[in-house]
């Protein structure tokens, strides 16, 4: 890992969102597996526990200063994608990662899918509200997903409640991968909005 | 002490927590407006089963406003003044609390608003108010938790980790267990429009709006560690208070809302009365009820009074419930089913005269529809009936239209004086509780 790497995931805070995100799926998977006897996890409680181990990447899509940020001299949008991508793919990874362990959160087309979107959700959020309310939106509408639970009815339901819609499903495949693409895009090229200096020195 | 609290109202994170909140809670009660349409105890339940997720971003949002005390890093320069904690902690808390309380309340007035004219009893109010004290106390917890962990991860965490185990608690919970309680998600709808949130629901709720309330109040006032073991002792007494006291499954959540069931009558006679939660339907079903009345009076000994159905228990999601409950004599009964599409029940008067008024006789569902319908068009004059249900709409009764027509094609074959008397023959002995009841109009019945 290069040093310039190192020093980025430090400035993110990137290692506390990993630890946050990983010992909260974590939690669920030992209550899981030592109270159920079976490993698959309902749709719903698999959506909120996707969206518990995303939201703590939320904050860390913005550094301490976003003006001193700008002084740096590197081409950031392919920067910000990746790690918005890397986001994902470890969201991806902690919750297949937990099969071994007895509690499955649906076959791996409808984890990639609710991650991919609910990241791109946040990714949305981060550019348009800031990096710190990034994750209302996504934990919000997860929640409504689950308390919906029902998959099927109008197509308007199939993109309204993507989240919880059967793996085959097309409407629920393209709106989470319209979300990812949205905010992967919005967040590369428009970071969030702009903080005041005086505000960014407090935001530690 | 108003001027900072206005302040604080306009700087701090309370009025987006608020919209959140109005957004959030608006989408929930939207979504489910097909059931609640015209009636204000089950806009309480879709308003009360929403906290499940309100009460998470409330605590969410109360954690980032924590985080700002902690953020500015003023704490030195603030103990330097010689205020208490507490009030220094004020302002913020209380902009926080009437922003969360107000936005709850606030999609309860919309809700209440677009039922303006039916029957809206302030029993139904009830659990809003316990649940505005709920988010009130969780959003000072968060600030609490937020003052205490400032990482910018806590707020998300603390939602996200709230909302699963909520969901987790009910998923794992079997049957009776108590543990179900742990979410604020309400797993059985009240299945009668005369049921409201039980007292032990509201008491449960109640402890631990006043845990998290007591928890966030102690950890303002003071950091020492007696001033912590308080609040969580507080929190834990409040947690423990919504496991213990509600009783899981719907005879625990759901109790009568006196107000609510009660009769109320039209003008006139013959009397026509419905329950208060169908009051604003009463001109068109006493209309209906009358001219059934009038139907059934071709018939000797006929009923002189209509009364709405009801169950004198809670609902218990089955559908012979409703072909229990015995009339008393001189009167009819029936089952008001409101179409949600028109708003109107489409077959008040149909229903009444099925079988010559002995639908819903307290004998239990018969099973020869095809007679009592048989029996219901003669005495309407018409060539069929056709009843709806909210199931399945007007299919279940189209299936047997042909047998229904011809069946009173033949009836009116006959001369007037027999006829009244097969349908008498049928009425009463619907009225005795046989179940094979086209024989009396066939003329094949034994005398």
């Amino acid at each position: 890992m290069t040093r310039g790497l190192r020093l980025y995931l430090r400035s993110r805070r990137v290692p506390v969102a990993v630890a946050g995100s990983a010992g909260a799926v974590a939690l669920v998977v030992a209550a899981w597996s030592s109270m159920m006897d079976r490993a698959g996890v309902p749709a719903g409680l698999a959506v909120l526990t996707t969206a518990m181990a995303a939201a703590p990447f939320g904050p860390t899509l913005a550094g301490p200063d976003p003006a001193l940020d700008r002084t740096a001299a590197l081409p950031w949008p392919p920067r910000r994608a990746a790690h918005l991508v890397a986001c994902c793919i470890v969201v991806a990874a902690l919750l297949l990662a937990a099969r071994p362990f007895g509690a499955d959160f649906g076959p791996v087309w409808v984890v990639l899918r609710n991650t991919a979107g609910l990241i791109g959700v946040i990714g949305l959020g981060a550019a348009v509200a800031g990096a710190r309310a990034a994750w209302q939106v996504p934990v919000a509408w997860a929640a409504l997903a689950a308390f919906m639970a029902a998959p099927g009815g109008p197509r308007w339901r199939h993109a309204a409640l993507w989240m919880v819609q059967e793996p085959g499903n097309r409407i629920a495949t393209v709106t989470a991968a319209t979300l990812l693409v949205a905010g992967v895009a919005a967040y590369a090229i428009r970071v969030g909005p702009q903080v005041a200096p005086v505000e960014a020195t407090m935001d530690q | 002490m108003i001027r900072p609290l206005r302040t604080e109202l306009r700087r701090s994170n309370a009025p987006a927590v608020a919209v959140l909140l109005v957004v959030v809670g608006g989408l929930s009660a939207a979504s489910m407006y097909t059931f609640w349409q015209g009636q204000w105890l089950r806009l309480g339940y879709v308003h009360t089963t929403g906290m499940f997720i309100l009460m998470p971003l409330a605590l969410a949002g109360g954690a980032v406003l924590g985080r700002r005390d902690r953020r500015t890093r003023a704490e030195d320069l603030l103990l330097s003044t010689g205020r208490p904690r507490w009030q220094r902690a004020l302002p913020a808390m209380g902009a926080l609390g009437i922003a969360v309380a107000a936005a709850h309340l606030l999609v309860l007035a919309a809700g209440a608003a677009l039922l303006a004219g039916t029957y809206l009893g302030l029993r139904g109010a009830v659990a809003a108010l316990v649940d505005a004290l709920v988010l009130v106390g969780a959003a000072w917890t968060g600030m609490a938790a937020g003052r205490r962990w400032s990482a910018p991860v806590v707020p998300p965490l603390l939602a996200a980790a709230v909302l699963v185990v909520q969901v987790g608690a009910s998923e794992i919970a079997h049957g009776d267990d108590r543990l179900g309680n742990l979410s604020l998600m309400i797993s059985w709808p009240p299945d009668t429009v005369w049921e409201t949130t039980s007292s032990r629901l509201l008491l449960s709720h109640l402890a631990l709006g006043a845990g998290l309330l007591l928890t966030g109040v102690l950890l303002a006032a003071g950091a020492s560690v007696l001033w912590r073991a308080g609040a969580f002792a507080g929190l834990a007494a409040g947690v423990a208070g919504l496991v213990l006291i509600a009783n899981p499954g719907p005879s625990g959540i759901w109790q009568l809302d006196a107000g609510a069931y009660r009769y109320v009558c039209a003008d006139g006679t013959p009397q026509v009365c419905v329950t208060a939660v169908h009051a604003h339907l009463l001109p068109g079903v006493s209309a209906d009820a009358r001219r059934a009345l009038r139907a059934l009076a071709k018939l000797p000994g006929a009923p002189t009074r209509a009364v709405e159905l009801r169950l004198d228990t809670i609902g218990e999601n089955d559908s012979d419930q409703w072909f229990r409950p015995k009339p008393p004599p001189g009167t009819v009964q029936f089952q008001l089913e409101v179409d949600p599409g028109t708003g109107r029940d489409p077959d008040v008067a149909e229903s009444i005269v099925m079988g010559g008024g002995t639908r819903w006789s307290g004998c239990g569902h018969g099973s020869d529809d095809v007679a009592q319908a048989v029996a219901a068009a003669w005495l309407l004059d018409t060539d069929t009936v056709r009843l709806w249900d909210s199931w399945s709409g007007f299919d279940y009764a189209d299936r047997y239209q042909p047998e229904v027509r011809a069946g009173v094609q033949a009836l009116r074959a006959l001369p007037g004086a027999e006829q009244l008397h097969r349908v008498t023959a049928l009425r009463d002995a619907a009225a005795r509780c046989e179940q094979d009841l086209m024989p009396y109009l066939t003329g094949q019945a034994a005398p």
